[in-house]
């Protein structure tokens, strides 16, 4: 068993073929990933980004869960939602550790760890993503009305406070 | 402690005749890895990882179902218009009324730019 750390994955053409063969169901399972796309060229670099982004659409998999799928890429901006990184030093450094032998105590926290893994791939991952898009949704606009309320009760208060001022 | 030196030491000889075996080893890892880990840094990485895959399953199997099938967010935005309106009402009425601070900056500003004029 190994530390869920990056796995990076260099992708040297921009083939179907190749790239499918790249992709697999249980991809971030058990660590997450990363897309290396710098040895193509910029066309390339935004198809490739596409193909990965239809594949997790298509298969009804979640690049978010049970490890983040990253994609390192000159187009720093992101074409679509799959976070993209321009280089394999800027991802997040939680994931970045030692690649070292795992002791029996970590062996045990790997197995504790294996169970959650597959309990969160077990889930709906698109149907989560849209919960929680709705939610947050929705609170924004509560955001929005609390916001404006406040704005009318302080308004209120000055004027009340005028009126009582003035008898 | 003795036996442990003389472990160390003799480590050389032992393995005398062995050494085309050990050709086939993959040198670069088991002792550096280990000795690499001697700070438990990993274990707290995992443990980390545990408290985060934890949040994660809750959230998927217990909040995110709880929260799509028992929606409230709908109820609580009606709510808050409602609240909004009442305020809004309030606020009107006051401003309404002919002693209001509103009024009153209207009517200066009326009668200081059409009689001071005359």
């Amino acid at each position: 068993m190994n530390l869920p750390i990056y796995q990076i994955i260099n992708v040297k053409s921009a083939q179907l073929e190749d790239i499918a063969a790249l992709l697999h169901e249980d991809l971030n399972l058990r660590r997450p990933v990363a897309y290396v796309l710098k040895t193509l060229n910029l066309d390339e670099q935004r198809e490739v980004i596409g193909v990965i982004e239809n594949w997790f659409e298509t298969h009804q998999a979640s690049w978010r869960y049970p490890y983040p799928v990253f994609i390192v890429s000159d187009y720093s901006d992101a074409i679509g939602h799959m976070p993209v990184f321009t280089e394999v030093a800027h991802l997040p450094r939680f994931y970045n550790q030692k690649d070292v032998k795992v002791t029996l105590k970590e062996t045990q926290v790997l197995e504790r760890n294996r169970l959650l893994q597959q309990e969160i791939k077990n889930a709906d991952g698109h149907l989560m993503a849209e919960v929680v898009r709705d939610y947050g949704i929705n609170h924004k606009k509560i955001w929005y009305l609390v916001k404006e309320a406040s704005f009318y009760e302080h308004l209120l208060k000055k004027l009340r406070v005028k009126e009582d001022a003035n008898g | 402690m003795d036996k442990k030196k003389v472990m160390r030491s003799s480590s050389s000889d032992d393995l005398k005749g062995f050494e085309e075996f050990l050709d086939h080893v993959d040198h670069d890892s088991s002792v550096d890895k280990v000795n690499k880990n001697i700070g438990g840094e990993s274990l707290t990485f995992l443990h980390h990882d545990n408290t985060r895959l934890k949040k994660v399953a809750a959230l998927v199997a217990q909040k995110l179902p709880v929260a799509r099938h028992h929606e409230q967010g709908p109820k609580i935005i009606e709510q808050q218009r409602h609240i909004n309106a009442q305020l809004k009402n309030d606020l009107f009425r006051i401003l309404d009324k002919k002693a209001s601070p509103l009024q009153k900056t209207l009517s200066g500003l009326w009668n200081g730019f059409f009689f001071d004029n005359k």
